[in-house]
């Protein structure tokens, strides 16, 4: 058996923990550089609100109905989501964090010792008492049925956090009861191709028979079929490795200064080489672009980004770096007022089969290979960023995202930690 | 013409003597060696005894070398150097003869024995995941040594704190931190400072509690 553990509105609770008073309000957390919302609570969904609005075009329901806004603070959540994680893995032998609030357990043996049920029961009960966090588990025999048990469990306070789909009978209902298009891995596309074969339901699709499911779909496809049937085929540890990576921003205050931008585009190519170390793959693209505030019609208007190409695929931030400056360098015109820049890297492929050049200008490949261990066990160790490219800039900058909500790293910065009157 | 040029400049390398062995140069040749020894508890008493050691030494070593041997060997003996007690020596450069006597029993580190540093963190807070620093501002709990700016160290899994135990809480949307007394059937936020009135829980407010602390961080001014 496999259970998902999804933390309910992740963002909200966390801030929830932080900020008394908050039980049962409307909260928003709103996305870098405070534009759109990217999560809220249910209470904040039941006035209209909905994930991806736009704040500024929402002002009156916000001032309304007194909706507590948040900036987005990644260190806050990924410090509260290690605590959760940590939890989760003292309780069962295998766990795997699919993203920032949900993990699957593998609970495989277990069911011999415990009532999974009322195991994992428990194991909810301990996150939400150690860090506040309300859980919703599903237990199921595949990660696709396990989602959908989550949602079930989020949905209905009568499953108390852990919804079971152990039997025939309960996986019927649940297929039957549950919406096609939040089915996990059916996409927009797949979805308008099961309604056109005349599927509206996940049952409908999990009865049909698996050679009419081969000739009209490819492998995901088929997945989904097996998983909704109980068959569990997915692997994410699979899916974690991303096929590009990309840092980009919108700026707080508008930009004209090369320096400024070359800060910039040096902080977002260090921040993609180092998400890059971190799933142990290489890339040799690198696209860098920028752009001009659209919405200023009474600016001269601008746009442009290019790619550069590294004979050697790597993962080295000084090298990553020197690229991404370089195609800055060349796309860069004066006069422009900047709003938004970006860097991309692509072709990723995996640290063990890197190609190797006749012509690498680079003489001490492994040493430098250590070198970035180095500087990213000593930025692990004592915060992001102590040990930088020079070029990279400090921390008060024009270009850094407008987040007049954001919360204090209470979690991880000593000079940040809650503060109560007493 | 260029090979010519070549050859020149051979030359002219050797005359400006650059490069290469330079005739002289290293440590002396010779063929006197430095001893050092240790001797053992009769040994040593005789010897500490001899008015002088050194001569004394090479005395000895002089009468073994002329029973042996028939050349004048008073000449190499003169040679031999003062007597340098042996803990004036760096330990690695001695040579060491002597195997039987060791001064003192060695006595063997069991890994199990290994001393561990005492791991403070695990200390003040036995239940990490559960553990949470907060600031402090204020005199309210002063007689329970809270002092204004001190952190406290909080643990959420406990939340049901007893009369003597600090306690963080949430009243009507605010942090408080106070002592949780029941008396008479009614709940009270108790303060450590008589000048801090103690609060009645009533049924109207919204009260949780937050977490118990576990330990004070106090740092002296």
């Amino acid at each position: 058996m496999i259970a998902l553990a999804d933390c309910n509105s992740f963002f909200c609770s966390v801030e929830k923990v932080f900020h008394p008073g908050l039980d049962g309000k409307p909260i928003c957390v709103l996305s870098c550089n405070d534009g759109c919302i990217v999560a809220l609570t249910p209470e904040a969904k039941a006035i209209g609100l909905h994930r991806g609005d736009p704040i500024f075009k929402m002002r009156d329901i916000v001032e309304h109905n007194n909706v507590k806004l948040f900036s987005t603070n990644m260190y806050l959540y990924a410090a509260m989501s290690k605590r959760v994680n940590n939890i989760l893995r003292s309780a069962v032998p295998h766990t795997e964090t699919y993203s920032i609030d949900e993990s699957f357990l593998y609970l495989d043996g277990m069911e011999k010792l415990y009532n999974l049920e009322e195991y994992m029961r428990g194991v909810a009960e301990k996150v939400k008492l150690y860090t506040d966090i309300p859980v919703s588990v599903g237990v199921a025999p595949s990660k696709t049925l396990a989602k959908m048990g989550s949602k079930f469990a989020k949905q209905y306070k009568g499953y108390r956090s852990v919804c079971m789909i152990d039997n025939e009978d309960k996986r019927r209902k649940a297929l039957e009861l549950f919406e096609l298009a939040d089915v996990w891995g059916i996409g927009r596309q797949t979805l308008a191709k099961l309604n056109y074969l005349g599927i509206y339901t996940p049952l409908e699709f999990a009865d049909k028979k698996e050679s009419w499911v081969r000739s009209n779909f490819n492998l995901p496809g088929v997945q989904t079929w097996k998983e909704l049937n109980g068959i569990p085929c997915i692997d994410t540890a699979e899916v974690v490795q991303k096929q590009s990576i990309s840092t980009s921003r919108s700026f707080g205050d508008m930009v004209t200064s090369i320096d400024s931008l070359r800060a910039s585009v040096a902080d977002f190519a260090a921040s993609c080489a180092n998400k890059l170390r971190g799933q142990h793959s290489v890339a040799s693209t690198i696209t860098v672009y920028i752009m001009s505030n659209r919405f200023r019609e009474d600016l001269p208007q601008y746009g442009n980004g290019q790619t550069a190409i590294l004979p050697i695929a790597t993962s080295d931030t000084i090298e990553i770096t020197k690229a991404a400056l370089s195609v800055l360098d060349e796309i860069f015109r004066d006069g422009i007022c900047y709003k938004k820049a970006g860097v991309i890297l692509g072709n990723i492929s995996d640290t063990s089969v890197i190609q190797q050049n006749l012509f690498d200008e680079i003489k001490n490949r492994p040493a430098r290979f250590q070198l970035m261990k180095s500087i990213d066990n000593l930025n692990h160790r004592y915060g992001l960023k102590t040990l930088r490219l020079a070029v990279e800039g400090g921390d008060k900058q024009e270009w850094h995202a407008k987040s007049k909500h954001r919360s204090g790293n209470y979690l991880s910065d000593i000079n940040e930690i809650l503060t109560i009157r007493i | 013409m260029q090979h010519v040029n070549i050859e020149y400049m051979v030359n002219q390398d050797k005359k400006d003597n650059r490069g290469g062995k330079r005739e002289g140069a290293g440590r002396p040749k010779g063929t006197s060696k430095l001893y050092a020894f240790r001797a053992d508890k009769e040994v040593s008493t005789f010897i500490d005894e001899q008015e002088n050691k050194t001569e004394f030494i090479r005395d000895c070593i002089f009468k073994e070398l002329q029973s042996r041997q028939s050349f004048d060997a008073n000449d190499r003996l003169n040679k031999l150097g003062e007597l340098i007690p042996a803990n004036r020596i760096k330990p690695q450069t001695i040579p060491f003869f002597d195997v039987k006597i060791v001064a003192g029993f060695p006595i063997p580190l069991n890994n199990d024995e290994l001393a561990q540093d005492i791991d403070l963190i695990k200390m003040i807070c036995p239940n990490p995941d559960a553990s949470y620093l907060i600031r402090v501002q204020g005199n309210s709990m002063i007689e329970a040594n809270v002092h204004d700016g001190d952190i406290l160290v909080v643990d959420k899994s406990n939340r049901n704190p007893s009369e003597k135990q600090i306690a963080v809480c949430e009243l009507n949307g605010e942090y408080t931190v106070k002592y949780v007394i029941q008396k008479d059937n009614r709940s009270w936020l108790v303060p450590a400072n008589p000048d801090f009135p103690e609060i009645e829980i009533t049924d109207g407010d919204s009260f949780s509690v937050w977490g118990v602390v576990t330990y004070i961080l106090h740092k002296p001014s």
